[in-house]
């Protein structure tokens, strides 16, 4: 199953979407999704891509990403009630929760001992085009695989930065740091990164 | 200026590695009949969970406590403050009940042996 390209242009021919909610502040809305309907779609609607990018780039695979999805906001939505807002993005929950749930399903894998296909999918999408060489397509599979060995913060930086393309103050938000720290965390991201590239002769 | 020059060699390798990762995790959407079918399902659960708990099924049993789930769901709806009141009496009534049938139980042997 593939994820869509799409900007979510056709979502709202299948959605009946509730417009008064769509310029409503975040704090305002998440007090009436605790009882109302529409609102909590608003939340999700506001939040499915970034949680959904999240997901599907933390466990490589789209059926398992939606399924996980779809536990996240079900799950956000069963404690919504008890959601206390704290000035921090609400996105900031949803990742938590998101984030708990991946946990789980890499320690259930590993409990059973399954063969990892996680990243069979994410370099079969970097590699769309026919003249990619083999070299370039390894070289994406050794960068998939050094970036799983990063703590998992470090991987939601770079999902933060690159998939949902946020600034560093905005993934500072998100993750409790300050911009600066953040920067600096990407920095040594990155020297992390290179140091096991090369430690396995690639550059 | 030869100390810009040092800097940018120095970093020209983490400037290709951003390039790298830039072109590697690239902003994916999930499926758009997913998206909205999700969307129906959350929908769909609030407001059976915003919605009067008696109106759901008696079978249903919470799987965690067996008790009927409309009566998790009101207790879940009582101010917490207030739940204790409800606790407690739901052990009185059934301390009660249990002490009319050891006593029914009790009745009917004197009876017996009578």
């Amino acid at each position: 199953m593939f994820h869509s390209m799409t900007s979510g242009e056709g979502l709202e021919t299948q959605i009946s979407h509730n417009h008064r909610y769509a310029d409503m502040a975040e704090s305002q809305l998440i007090e009436l999704a605790k009882r109302d309907a529409e609102a909590f779609g608003e939340l999700y609607l506001r939040n499915v891509d970034r949680i959904y990018n999240y997901v599907y780039y933390r466990i490589g695979n789209a059926a398992e990403a939606e399924d996980l999805t779809a536990r996240t906001f079900h799950q956000a939505l069963g404690n919504i009630e008890r959601y206390v807002d704290q000035g921090v993005p609400f996105a900031a929950w949803l990742y938590r929760i998101a984030h708990n749930l991946v946990a789980n399903y890499h320690r259930t894998r590993s409990r059973w001992q399954l063969t990892s296909l996680e990243d069979v999918e994410l370099i079969g999408r970097a590699a769309e085009s026919p003249e990619r060489s083999a070299e370039t397509h390894e070289k994406q599979r050794a960068l998939w695989s050094a970036i799983r060995r990063q703590p998992e913060e470090r991987q939601r930086l770079l999902i933060l930065k690159f998939a949902d393309r946020l600034s560093n103050d905005e993934i500072g938000r998100l993750m409790g740091r300050t911009e600066s720290s953040i920067k600096s965390l990407y920095f040594r991201t990155l020297k992390s990164l290179r140091a096991d590239l090369e430690a396995r002769e690639w550059q | 200026m030869k100390e810009n020059r040092e800097d940018g060699l120095t970093l020209a390798p983490y400037l290709a590695l951003s390039r790298d990762l830039s072109a590697l995790i690239t902003p994916v959407s999930p499926d758009d009949q997913f998206r909205a079918q999700l969307y129906g399902s959350l929908l769909d659960r609030a407001r059976c969970q915003q919605s009067q708990p008696m109106l759901l099924p008696l079978t249903e049993e919470d799987p965690e406590t067996r008790i009927p789930r409309r009566v998790v769901r009101w207790v879940a709806n009582v101010p917490g403050q207030d739940r204790r009141w409800v606790w407690g009496a739901a052990a009185v009534g059934s301390a009660v009940s249990l002490a009319g049938l050891v006593t029914y139980v009790w009745h009917r042997r004197g009876n017996r042996a009578a």
